[in-house]
């Protein structure tokens, strides 16, 4: 904070006062908001704590002085919650690695090469970014079938179809994105490269990839979102117990008389906890990363 | 003679090569996404002309028979105003809200890292759970909404805000402004970046009022930002289906679905009825993007 007022010039004493003032200003207002923003997050892990006579009191209050983890072990005891949540993990984690790989190729391939369909492939790629994800379950559900026929490994009631239909989905977005980061690096470094006799290879991942990885920590952040708070098509694909994921546990607590939202709420906190570490683990990335984004 | 015969031997190759280079590149995107997104697209629109037994078994062609009941839907209009409603008022407040943000948090003030880090929180919990969240917050007995109104006497007793159409539709607005806030925020954050600094020194020393340097300057210089928040916010806010459906399942009756949630619930009684309804939907989403796209496209070339 020194170092950038020592960097301005020194104004008037009136202009020094007012920048005090409008300081002040934005830093209350941002915490309102932050605060605003936070409050949902909170409410949900509260009422998580609280004890059933709480929850359901007519006089909710913003504390408890009783907390409790009956509703996590609610949760935990949903049979097989251990295995749903392996589940999350792994579809989630493939999706984020191979969207990554494929998306960084394909945006290679659309700024570094010339060649006939690329304007077509661009738009079908924006035009597969606005399908609407429940109008396919359908569609989906016969085609995941008939994958299954051919590869057994990707069929109805697999990881392995979680993972294939959250990468499609995941990818037009991440390639939209990593193109402008592509793009923004000049083509020189890469000349200078071949011309020092470094193949395609070595280019590609010692002087693209470390250039494009905050990029790719952004679409990591998209992807890992998809495959994780997916509903539609575990809904959709998963037949058995076994392969279910996350989403599966949460449904438990809703029920059609009166939903258990002390449940409901500490299963949600439990699901959300792993992408918040995530977030977490990127966010010095996040606004560099977006940047490619909206590089024209 | 030979010698151009030589040469002219390895263009075809390298053209050959050439326009094969980039498939190793470029096909595994394309074959997926072609595969997984595209192809049940066209499978949908092929069923939205076909008489689907509720089953799923496909009977026949039924010509533009779908589309015809569709349209003669008594609520469809209703369900489509919403949608207009839906779309513009929640792009447009979330593109509001995101572009005070996004100016308030590139300022240095001491609650910045605070401040940032909380935005994050409504996108990296999932939409669904959020409405979920939203809907247990509105409890008309037991909601914190509705204690703190009634605690601050702005009303005599709790509300049940999602029984009905009038207070039910923009309260999920808000959850949909909320949910959209944090990408739509941080992209513009990162347009503002690429605004040099000395562009503002520049507009200071020519004594340019702050309201005017923005209007002037950093807008013109966030159009591109701009741009994209509002392309995905568009996409992302017509498609929207867990707020409503999480929230009010679109009910009472379809008073407060939108085009994509009245297609789910048409799923129950009329497959092929339901597809029609998702063809429409995909032609709406289209054209309005695309009318975007060329609307602010024309508009650059007149600058």
């Amino acid at each position: 904070m020194n170092r950038t007022s020592a960097v301005r010039p020194v104004g008037p004493r009136r202009v020094k006062g007012n920048r005090k003032v409008s300081r002040r200003i934005a830093n209350t207002t941002a915490i309102v908001i932050a605060l605003l923003t936070v409050f949902p997050l909170y409410w949900m892990v509260l009422s998580a704590l609280k004890p059933d006579g709480e929850i359901n009191s007519v006089d909710p209050r913003p504390w408890t002085w009783h907390p409790t983890l009956d509703n996590f072990r609610d949760a935990f005891g949903v049979s097989g919650f251990g295995g749903y949540f392996l589940n999350s993990l792994i579809v989630a984690t493939v999706v984020v690695v191979l969207s990554g790989l494929v998306s960084f190729l394909a945006a290679v391939a659309l700024t570094r090469f010339d060649f006939k369909f690329r304007t077509t492939i661009l738009v079908m790629f924006l035009v597969a970014q606005m399908v609407p994800v429940e109008a396919l379950t359908i569609p989906l559900f016969f085609l995941v079938r008939d994958i299954g026929t051919v590869a057994p490994g990707f069929g109805l009631s697999t990881l392995g179809s979680l993972m294939l239909v959250n990468l499609a989905f995941s990818l037009p977005f991440a390639i939209w994105m990593l193109r402008g980061f592509v793009k923004a690096i000049p083509e020189s470094l890469e000349e200078a490269a071949r011309i020092d006799g470094a193949n395609r290879f070595t280019i590609l991942w010692r002087i693209l990839f470390p250039l494009v990885a905050p990029g790719l920590a952004a679409t990591s952040v998209f992807s890992f979102i998809t495959a994780w708070n997916d509903f539609v098509f575990a809904k959709t694909f998963i037949l058995d117990t076994d392969h279910q994921t996350l989403p599966a546990a949460l449904m438990v607590f809703f029920k059609p008389d009166e939903n258990d939202w002390g449940g409901i709420m500490a299963a949600s906190t439990l699901m959300t906890i792993p992408v918040l570490i995530f977030f977490v683990l990127v966010q010095r990335h996040l606004v560099s990363g977006l940047g490619g984004a909206v590089k024209d | 003679m030979a010698e151009t015969a030589v040469r002219r031997a390895p263009t075809v190759v390298t053209r050959v090569k050439k326009a094969l280079a980039p498939l190793p590149w470029i096909g595994p995107a394309v074959l997926l996404i072609g595969v997984v997104v595209l192809w049940p697209v066209v499978v949908m629109v092929w069923s939205s002309f076909q008489r689907i037994r509720r089953t799923g078994i496909v009977v026949g062609s039924n010509g533009t028979d779908n589309y015809k009941k569709l349209f003669d839907e008594p609520d469809f209009v209703a369900v489509l105003w919403n949608t207009v409603v839906w779309v513009l008022v929640v792009v447009a407040i979330t593109l509001v809200l995101s572009l005070f943000l996004a100016q308030l948090f590139n300022q240095h003030f001491p609650g910045r890292r605070f401040a940032r880090w909380a935005m994050i929180v409504p996108w990296a919990a999932s939409v669904f759970m959020t409405a979920v969240v939203f809907k247990w917050m509105l409890h008309e007995t037991h909601g914190a909404i509705n204690t703190l109104m009634v605690d601050l006497h702005l009303m005599d007793a709790g509300k049940d805000w999602l029984g009905r159409p009038s207070t039910a539709m923009p309260w999920m607005m808000a959850v949909a402004v909320f949910v959209s806030l944090p990408f739509t925020t941080y992209t513009l954050l990162a347009g503002l970046q690429t605004v040099p600094g000395e562009v503002y020194e520049a507009a200071k020393i020519d004594g340019a009022s702050t309201w005017r340097t923005y209007l002037s300057i950093t807008l013109p210089l966030l159009k591109p930002a701009i741009l994209v928040a509002v392309v995905i916010n568009l996409i992302n806010v017509f498609n929207s289906f867990p707020i409503i459906w999480a929230m009010t399942n679109g009910g009472p009756g379809y008073e407060t679905a939108t085009t994509t949630v009245f297609m789910y619930q048409l799923k129950a009684s009329d497959i092929g009825e339901s597809a029609a309804m998702s063809v429409a939907n995909f032609a709406m989403i289209i054209i309005l993007v695309a009318f975007f796209l060329v609307v602010s496209r024309n508009k650059e070339t007149d600058r």
